[in-house]
């Protein structure tokens, strides 16, 4: 199991938010203890966070100055995953809680902007990887494909092009679905208020996925 | 310690928070009706100071504060001293401040 799994891409409004706190949400509901890190300046996470509610249960510290790794460090002490939301820019937050994580999940949209921003913060990632700090335990990387309309062109050109171009890409997919801006109205998620549903088993796809990639023949290495 | 690698990498790209840099914020925070209430009375003969809140550059703000901080002064003598020297009148103590800021 991950430790620490940070959430990054150099891009805004691509769902890092409500991927994480789906995230959190799904690895609560099936017996682990995730902690949530909302390390953008926005807030989103730690705006809609309600200690009393569905998904109290799961912290959110809200971190977006330099000293984010010191509290990622201090909640991997106490649960697992810690899952760190991120700006939508490239700023040394995101760096400093890179250098703590250990799996980077890049969400992106179906569009030639957010596969700019992708394959830039991979690129990041693979600089930070270079760094003594990662020495012989390089950040393992994965980017997964977010609000996609199901059977789209532009999605399964993306796919293509990014899987051809050897980058680490997630066969699950996190649809464009209602149920999760819906459920994020009161900071919860489609894992809390529809378990059944669609975007549920999305996520639980996408979860799969992740714990899978533990297994280094899966998994992509930067470093590699 | 951080590596000089990751020493470079993290200059390379800005703070995410403006509270993450060393300079003050560039917008004066407006003052609360109780601040206000609070604040002692000006010394007698002393003008009273009203705010001024300007848009400028951001590349223009970020080498103002790095001045200040070289300088030690405060903005608000920085910008007292360069309005003097438009040939506008303003008096050293007006510079230096109410509260003893760092004027000079």
């Amino acid at each position: 199991m991950f430790g620490v799994i940070t959430l990054a891409t150099s891009k805004g409004g691509v769902g890092k938010s409500s991927l994480g706190r789906s995230l959190a949400a799904h690895w609560l509901t099936v017996g682990y203890k995730p902690a949530l890190v909302d390390a953008d300046p926005q807030r989103s996470l730690a705006n809609r966070y309600d200690p009393d509610g569905r998904l109290g249960a799961v912290p959110i510290v809200a971190e977006p100055e330099e000293r984010v790794g010191d509290v990622i460090e201090e909640l991997r002490r106490r649960h697992a995953p810690v899952i760190v939301d991120t700006a939508g820019f490239r700023n040394r937050t995101t760096i400093g809680a890179l250098v703590a994580t250990d799996l980077a999940i890049i969400p992106l949209k179906p569009a030639v902007e957010d596969v700019d921003a992708a394959i830039a913060t991979f690129n990041l990632i693979r600089e930070i990887n270079d760094a003594d700090e990662r020495e012989g335990r390089p950040i393992k990387v994965a980017m997964v494909l977010t609000m996609t309309m199901r059977g789209t062109v532009i999605a399964r050109h993306v796919r293509q092009q990014l899987t051809e171009a050897g980058y680490p890409l997630l066969q699950a997919e996190m649809l464009n679905r209602v149920a999760y801006p819906e459920a994020g109205i009161e900071g919860l998620s489609p894992s809390i208020t529809d378990p059944d549903g669609a975007a549920a088993r999305d996520i639980a796809s996408i979860v799969h996925e992740i714990m899978n990639l533990e297994n280094p023949k899966i998994m992509k290495e930067v470093a590699a | 310690m951080t590596s000089k690698k990751l020493g470079a990498l993290l200059r390379s790209v800005p703070p995410a928070t403006a509270s993450a840099e060393a300079a003050p914020s560039p917008v004066p925070r407006p003052e609360s009706a109780h601040e206000r209430s609070s604040r002692p009375a000006m010394s007698a003969g002393a003008e009273q100071e009203v705010p001024l809140q300007v848009l400028i550059p951001e590349r223009v703000r970020k080498r103002l504060a790095v001045k200040a901080a070289e300088e030690g002064r405060s903005l608000r003598a920085l910008m007292l001293t360069a309005i003097r020297s438009l040939g506008i009148e303003v008096t050293d103590e007006e510079i230096k401040g109410k509260r003893g800021r760092k004027g000079t």
